[in-house]
């Protein structure tokens, strides 16, 4: 299938809003992982292509964070020259991202066993396949061993050594250096700020996932930010680098509109119930759901692509 | 009993009022209720111990009051309990239940309904009981029923008939509402106190019941004696055992006109609550309630000599000292003696006897009592009064040969001389369903509602839980939300503030200073977090694994680390929540006047980097935490905490110590590589080092 036969019509708007729902469901019951799953299953199951998964994706991730940092302007603590610096970083990973999409876009098709295949399917399978493994398995082992842990199975400090070691603060001095007054911090090195907006642009442009999974653990553990001005600056991120990603790839004919209505009407519903469920479950539990979820996943692109060189 | 329900009543309506608050208002109110139920509950139990260790009298039916002042309060927090767990703990308020009918069982059992006498003559059949009578009837209702002794008839105004004329006249309820209201241990107080009483008691009628019995009674005393009008009235009140220290001060009145007994039984009982005997009392730590007062009343002896004799001279055991307030020949000297010597045999110890020589020369009892050192003789009273004193001995012909037990030395009585004082047997079998504490470890398996054998253990198992309770506490309705207000101060940590009650100086607005906050608990946590060597900002250290591993978790997790911490206060209490980045921490705190009430309790989990490194982390906070004197569980990332029962500066020194502890801790998961790490870590920390400075090496990437 290439990208010019598909067509999605006002008809298959509820079933879309649905699936929405069911991803937003599971988005607000995992997390950001739940998004990993948004673009593979677009085209898995509904043979969307992955150029437009990721620019509607993003179109929906667009108006979801849009809403949330409305909703939670009340922190209002963004630093602001923190967030400025790494928009340039996280435009040109967004950019990037959004010419590789397209670079596959343009090459046609591989052969592969002997049969054609559209490249840019194979290419991104096996991204999402690899991505979702390396979620799936990491979590998978760090939820049981913590459910062991809680149990109490494991000694303390029973399995490392005493090496005595003490705290190595490993830091990148590379010039030039900035200072963030408004998240307290005296000095850091411009080009650490640019790459994890790099990073996060590039999964942003090029997966259409959020990339706040890892921007908000960096801005915390990396730079040292304040928890308060870590989720001000991260919902500020998103929302640019959203935008910014749909901006280019409404550009590159990648944004299909009735599915980013489709999917904000589904995801917006569908995050407040998963939200609601998330409380009940533990968290070792919730992680070890979502690596067997991610698993399922790759089985299902692993399927379709194999499905696909059969025909 | 009164004071009890006063008190009582003045706790509980607090709750009434606030239901239908906010479902954490109320858990809190229901949680300060139990803790006041609770001291309630423990100094009535302190109080009726009291009288069952002491040998002083006690006012009949105390221990339906003291079932009634122990068992209410424990139902009372038990029903507390279950509004907190929202109708949980149906076992324990089963347990409660069985003990509280036990102990009915008990007290019903011990009070076959019996006839209360107002005055009762020394051949009735409750003569010989003290708790009744008074001992000093008592001991002459024995000697006169036995014989070899001459007793003057007499009657004794039971503690019935106290009771009857102090409830009648409204005396016990202004001894009741002063005691509660005023402090007696002032001096000039405790005198107007007793001005008061004293006044009140003169004034007031004779209830006609009693009126008519004590006329009644004259008459026959009159007939008894002969016709012998005059009587004397004075307190059968007589405490035995070292610390009787009030033995003398009551009013003792000798030749009363029968028309005049009323007036004169009145003065008796207005001489309880003289200063001194006001004074005697509070030392020894009696509650004024506690001290009944029979009044004894006896014919008049037409004398020719009376005096004091005490059996054993003190300094000297072998000689009789007697005293005569006229002169006495040898002849009647040597009787009075032998008279003591025979009371001592009688009694098995040492006597002091009251006596008197009529005109036919018969030697008559007025009173005996155990001979006690620490009490001035009345001998040496009468002595220094002008009366003559004469020592006899064997020379006199006044007979050693008995061995006389010392009951200052234990000897067991050679003859019971009173009858069993069962109201205070049946007080002590009621507090050995209540004293006991059996529950004392709460991570014991067997601190459980199964396990409560007393009163004391469901009061102490209704604490704990609802400790755990109030630990459990979470904003959770819009309504709880909207009533947090934001603290303003200089940390980057949005702190949300809901006030349970005077925890915040300035009642309105959205903000609330640092300067406002009155909440003691509140303060020094936020005095500790905003200790000037730790860091809030920048990065602690990088470690790649670590990193993978928050990113792996964040990627999953459920998104809460944006809330804001929230801190639920009052001017004694905190309930402090935060998740900072990706752990949790918690304080909950009470920090009041009661020892017993107070502790501080201390939870810590989660983190973003592997199982290791956070358990590693756990480490580090447990052996602080320890170093604090905190109880210490720690599983995995979570540690458990608690300092129970400080006073309230070592209290806040802890709080301090954990606000600083909680920043301190910030991204340590992700740096701490060992588990020796953890211990240098606790090191520096213990040494002021908060920020890790001295043991931190610099590498650069």
């Amino acid at each position: 299938m290439s990208a010019g036969e598909f067509l999605l019509g006002l008809d298959s708007f509820p079933l879309l809003a649905l699936f929405g729902l069911l991803i937003g469901a599971l988005g607000g019951f995992f997390g950001v992982g739940g998004g990993f799953l948004m673009v593979p299953m677009l085209n898995v199951v509904f043979g969307v292509p992955y150029n437009i998964a990721v620019g509607s994706d993003l179109g929906q991730m667009c108006g979801m964070s849009t809403a949330a940092t409305v909703r939670h302007m009340r922190f209002g603590n963004i630093d602001f020259k923190l967030g400025l610096l790494m928009i340039v970083g996280t435009a040109t990973g967004v950019e990037v991202g959004a010419q590789i999409l397209e670079l596959l876009k343009h090459v046609g098709s591989v052969s592969l066993f002997g049969r054609p295949i559209d490249t840019m399917t194979l290419v991104m399978s096996l991204v999402y396949a690899a991505l979702l493994i390396f979620l799936g398995q990491a979590m998978i082992r760090e939820s049981l061993r913590t459910m062991r842990r809680t149990a109490g199975q494991i000694q303390a400090g029973s399995e490392a050594q005493a090496s005595g070691s003490v705290l190595r603060l490993r830091t990148v001095r590379l010039r030039p250096m900035v200072s963030l007054p408004a998240s307290g911090i005296e000095s850091v090195s411009l080009w650490v700020i640019l790459g994890i907006g790099f990073a996060t642009g590039l999964l942003s442009g090029m997966l259409g996932v959020g990339g706040g999974f890892i921007r908000m653990p960096a801005l915390v553990y990396i730079l040292g930010c304040p928890t308060v001005v870590a989720v001000g600056t991260d919902l500020f991120e998103i929302m640019f680098s959203s935008g910014y990603g749909v901006m280019t790839h409404a550009f590159k004919g990648n944004v299909h509109l009735v599915l980013v209505l489709a999917l904000l009407v589904g995801t917006t519903v569908g995050a407040q119930l998963g939200a609601s469920y998330t409380r009940r479950a533990g968290g070792p539990w919730v992680r070890f759901g979502f690596g067997c979820l991610a698993f399922a996943g790759v089985i299902m692109v692993v399927l379709k692509l194999y499905l696909k060189l059969l025909h | 009993m009164g004071r009890f329900w006063l008190r009582l009543a003045r706790i509980l309506p607090d709750v009434r009022r606030r239901q239908g608050l906010l479902p954490v208002t109320e858990r809190f109110a229901c949680f300060r209720t139990i803790g006041a139920v609770g001291e309630l509950f423990l100094a009535n139990l302190a109080r009726f111990r009291e009288k069952a260790e002491r040998d002083g009298p006690l006012r009949l039916g105390v221990d339906t009051e003291a079932y009634e002042a122990l068992s209410v309060p424990v139902g009372e927090m038990v029903r507390f309990l279950r509004v907190m767990g929202e109708g949980r703990y149906e076992e324990l308020a089963q347990r409660y239940e069985a003990l509280d009918s036990e102990m009915a069982r008990q007290v019903f059992r011990s009070h076959p309904p019996e006839p209360a006498p107002l005055v009762v003559f020394s051949f009735d059949p409750e003569a010989s009981r003290p708790e009744i009578v008074g001992p000093k009837a008592a001991r002459l209702a024995q000697l006169a029923a036995e014989g070899g002794w001459k007793v003057p008839p007499h009657f004794a105004v039971t503690v019935y008939a106290f009771q009857l004329f102090t409830e009648e006249t409204g005396v016990s309820d202004l001894v009741e509402q002063a005691e509660a209201t005023v402090d007696l241990r002032d001096g000039s107080v405790l005198e107007r106190f007793s001005e008061r009483v004293t006044r009140a008691i003169l004034s007031a009628t004779m209830p006609a019941r009693l009126e008519r019995a004590l006329d009644g009674a004259l008459g026959r005393l009159r007939a008894e004696a002969g016709g012998e009008e005059m009587v004397a009235v004075r307190s059968s009140v007589l405490v035995e055992g070292s610390a009787s220290s009030f033995a003398g001060p009551f009013e003792s009145l000798l030749d009363v006109p029968p028309a005049e007994a009323g007036r004169a039984y009145k003065r008796v009982l207005a001489s309880k609550y003289r200063p001194e005997a006001l004074r005697n009392a509070l030392a020894r730590g009696l509650l004024e309630q506690d001290v009944t007062m029979p009044v004894l009343v006896m014919s008049m002896i037409r004398r020719k000599a009376s005096g004091v004799a005490c059996s054993r001279s003190p300094g000297h055991p072998s000689q009789v000292t007697v005293s005569s307030l006229s002169g006495l020949g040898d002849a009647e000297a040597v009787r009075v003696a032998r008279l003591a010597r025979s009371l001592e045999k009688r009694f098995g110890a040492a006597q002091e006897v009251e006596w008197a020589l009529d005109e036919s020369g018969s030697l008559w009892v007025l009173q005996a009592r155990p001979l006690d050192d620490l009490v001035e003789s009345q001998v040496a009273v009468a002595a220094r009064r002008g009366a003559h004193v004469v020592t006899l001995d064997a020379a006199q012909g006044i007979d050693d040969g008995e061995d006389v037990p010392d009951r200052r030395r234990g000897s067991p009585s050679a003859a019971a001389p009173v009858q069993r004082d069962s109201v205070r047997e049946s007080l002590r079998e009621l507090l050995r369903l209540v004293t006991p504490l059996t529950l004392t470890d709460p991570e014991s398996p067997t601190f459980d509602p199964e396990h409560c054998r007393t009163l004391r253990d469901i009061a102490r198992l209704v604490q704990e839980r609802a400790r755990i309770e109030m630990f459990a506490v979470e904003i959770s309705s819009r309504a709880e939300q909207r009533a947090c207000r934001r603290l303003v101060w200089p940390k980057p940590m949005e702190v949300r503030l809901l006030d349970l009650g005077g925890a915040i100086g300035v009642e309105t607005g959205d903000c609330v200073a640092l300067e406002e906050v009155t909440s003691v608990p509140l303060r020094a946590l936020l005095e500790g977090m905003m200790d000037s060597r730790l860091r809030w900002t920048g990065p602690v250290g990088f470690d790649l694994k670590g990193f993978v591993s928050v990113v792996v978790r964040s990627a999953a997790d459920d998104q809460r680390y944006g809330e804001p911490s929230y801190a639920l206060c009052s001017p004694e209490y905190l309930h402090f929540s935060s998740r900072l980045a990706y752990h949790f921490a918690l304080v909950d705190a009470l920090c009041g006047d009661s020892l017993g009430e107070n502790y501080v309790r201390f939870r810590f989990h989660g983190g973003a980097a592997v199982a290791e490194r956070r358990e590693w982390r756990g480490q580090f906070l447990a052996s602080v935490l320890r170093f604090n004197r905190f109880l210490v569980t720690h599983v995995g990332d979570r540690v458990d905490a608690i300092l129970p029962n400080r006073p309230v500066d070592e209290l806040e020194e802890s709080l301090v110590m954990l606000g600083r502890l909680m920043v301190a801790s910030r991204h340590l998961d992700m740096v701490i590589e060992s588990p020796a790490a953890a211990t240098v870590l606790a090191e520096a920390f213990l040494a002021g080092d908060y920020a890790f400075e001295q043991v931190r090496t610099e590498a650069r990437v």
